[in-house]
């Protein structure tokens, strides 16, 4: 039986030719490529002064003579360089806090309780899941004005909440899902409370799912643009990907070394997070989402 | 030490249908109940309301005499036992253990004394730092019980919770929760699908099917005076042998029964009790478990001819799977019986056997409630 099954599986295996293999690896490569050149051309441009970016023929690779640290010297010394950073961090890290907080609440309801309204409401956070944040930039904007919300940071931070909410809800809710329901009964039993049921076991169980959502959610608010270049006007509350906008046609010219020196500064945390935390974007995303 | 009383239980899952109906039961303070009965029959439902994990559509439930029925779990000082262990994987044993006690805000000295002194009777004392999934099947229980029994509650209820293991660690378990139930000298309510657990364990049986209490009484009760065709059936392993519509004649005050096409005379205990209960001729069920039929000496009389199909060595016993006419039935004789039992291909020898008519059982044929 075992025989059969290894036989099947070196068939399965020996059914790719060496040519289909290689169309494979060409095909990885040019995906690579097309993922891997625009990041090389960032890198190379923020090295290079501004008047020789667009040099044509193109190289990739400036030479010695030109290349420079000038715009990395420039950008760090704007007055606001470590003010934005520490914005941005402040609007991803609350985002995801206050996400993977609301989220995994949510998720622990809508998976073990049953209440009037449980299947509607679980319908609309999956239904807002669909809508993208900008999409509803006016109602949005409108809203963030009556609550006082425009050039402050939370006006931010909490719509950024709203958005990322119903995703994160929806993949811990398939984790929760699975975690067997005698855990929490055990614990009725034993005296303790919803609460203590949330804080000790499904926070604690349900930590992958939590983690690759966090991981996400860090992620996005610490890119975004669309939504806080439209609430926050203030130079000192700007965000990193916003104070990149500023040198978008400043003296009506674009300066693409600033650009790109910013970009790659910004670049710099967003790498670290995926390298350190890779696993849980893979481990956390699939199991919650097959299983769920 | 306390006991459980239901009284007229009902719950109703969805409109009209009905997990467990009528359930009423009174246990003393020291006792092992055993809830036994096929999947679905609503033992678990059963226990589950006990515990207020579930609540009840109608009836009364009393833990030590005080209603329970609106209690929350937490406030009738029981304790669970679950069939998947219910453990917490990121906890330590330690820490699997002590919960119960920690959410209750116990000192943490007294909670160190507690968990080390149940561990010590449990024997996992040397596993207390390990997780869950570092244990086997067997230590997982055990942990289970101890989390159970280190609150130190007047009832401790437990759902399958040997289910999960294999044959051999099931019989340990079995010996050492007895032992426990004896040591803590409080009541266990225990559920199982499993009519051996069930009569090993068990001072009073409640034998549930469809929703309904099928009989409750002791193992010796159940075993030989069983209430209906459902618990001579479903208690004793191989089941009792079955044979529909047997004439049983009333004539000149003497009952005689038609079966396996030979007629019997009934024994005069058995005439008694026939008649006490008034019972006429007509169709019944016999029911006769595997040991009541054995092979035939030259000294008995109504001898039964059946043809033996399969014979099952079982070590100390053998198994013979009968025919006779239509009728399929097994008997169960003793190993050294005949030698040539334990032999394979020995199919379509004809047996000579004798029927011990004072331990037949007689259902009646509609309802299928002992006549006896």
């Amino acid at each position: 039986m075992i025989d059969q099954q290894k036989q099947s599986r070196l068939k399965r295996n020996r059914k790719h030719t060496p040519w289909q293999m290689s169309m494979r690896y060409i095909l990885l490569c040019l995906g690579l490529l097309i993922m891997v050149i625009p990041m090389v051309y960032m890198v190379s441009s923020s090295l290079k002064p501004n008047d020789i970016a667009f040099s044509y023929p193109i190289r990739l690779i400036p030479t010695a003579q030109e290349a420079t640290l000038s715009n990395y010297d420039y950008v760090l010394h704007q007055k606001n360089f470590f003010t934005y950073v520490g914005n941005t961090l402040i609007v991803a890290t609350a985002t995801t806090v206050f996400s993977a907080a609301l989220s995994s609440m949510l998720a622990y309801c809508i998976s073990r309780f049953r209440f009037p309204g449980r299947n509607l409401l679980y319908s609309i956070i999956i239904t807002t899941m669909l809508i993208p944040g900008l999409a509803m930039l006016v109602p949005q904007f409108e809203l963030a004005v009556t609550f006082k919300l425009v050039n402050n940071l939370w006006g931010v931070i909490l719509f950024y909440t709203a958005w990322v909410t119903p995703f994160s809800t929806f993949l811990i809710k398939g984790f929760i899902d699975n975690i067997p329901r005698e855990l929490d009964e055990a614990i009725y039993m034993d005296g303790g409370t919803v609460f203590t049921i949330y804080r000790r076991v499904m926070l604690r169980m349900a930590s992958p799912s939590i983690a690759a959502v966090s991981v996400f959610n860090f992620l996005f608010a610490f890119e975004e643009v669309g939504w806080s270049q439209t609430i926050l006007k203030k130079d000192e509350l700007r965000t990193l990907p916003v104070a990149i906008t500023q040198f978008f046609q400043a003296h009506n010219r674009t300066d693409w070394g600033y650009v790109f020196a910013m970009t790659c500064l910004a670049m710099i945390p967003v790498i670290l997070i995926y390298v350190l935390l890779q696993r849980y974007f893979i481990s956390g995303l699939s199991s919650g989402a097959v299983k769920g | 030490m306390a006991g459980v009383k239901l009284s007229h239980v009902y719950k109703e899952f969805d409109k009209g249908n009905f997990a467990v109906s009528d359930f009423s039961l009174e246990t003393g303070e020291h006792e092992f109940v055993v809830l036994v009965g096929p999947s679905g029959c609503g033992k678990s439902t059963t226990l589950r309301m006990i515990a207020g994990l579930e609540d009840i559509t109608a009836g009364e439930i009393y833990i030590d005499g005080k209603l329970v029925n609106d209690m929350e779990p937490k406030n009738r000082d029981i304790a669970m036992v679950f069939q998947n262990y219910a453990l917490y994987p990121h906890m330590t044993v330690f820490d699997n253990i002590a919960l119960s006690l920690q959410i209750r805000h116990v000192p943490k000295d007294i909670i160190r004394e507690r968990v080390m002194a149940v561990a010590e009777t449990l024997g996992i004392s040397q596993y207390l730092n390990r997780k869950p999934r570092a244990l086997s099947g067997g230590q997982r229980q055990r942990v289970a019980l101890g989390r159970a029994i280190v609150r130190q509650p007047k009832i401790f209820l437990l759902d399958e919770p040997l289910s999960n293991l294999d044959a051999k660690l099931r019989n340990q378990m079995r010996t050492e929760i007895i032992k426990l139930f004896h040591a803590l000298g409080t009541t266990f309510i225990y559920v199982t699908h499993d009519q051996v657990e069930a009569m090993t364990m068990a001072t009073k049986i409640v034998v549930m099917s469809d929703g309904l209490v099928q009989q409750i009484g002791s193992p010796r009760e159940i075993y030989h005076h069983p209430s209906n065709v459902f618990t001579a059936g479903f208690m004793g392993s191989p089941q009792m042998n079955f044979f529909e519509r047997c004439p049983l004649e009333r004539k000149d005050g003497q009952y005689t029964l038609t079966f396996l096409g030979t007629r019997f005379l009934l024994p005069q205990e058995k005439q008694q009790q026939l008649s006490q209960k008034n019972v006429q001729s007509g169709e019944v069920i016999v029911g006769v478990r595997p040991e009541d039929i054995r092979l035939a000496t030259q000294e008995d009389d109504d001898k039964v001819s059946a043809l033996l199909e399969v014979s099952e060595m079982l070590g100390n016993e053998v198994l013979l799977h009968m025919r006779k006419a239509q009728e399929s039935f097994i008997i169960r004789v003793p190993e050294f019986e005949d030698a040539r039992f334990s032999q394979v291909g020995v199919a379509e020898t004809t047996l000579e056997l004798a029927i011990a008519l004072s331990k037949i059982h007689l259902f009646d044929a509609e309802t299928r409630v002992n006549l006896i």
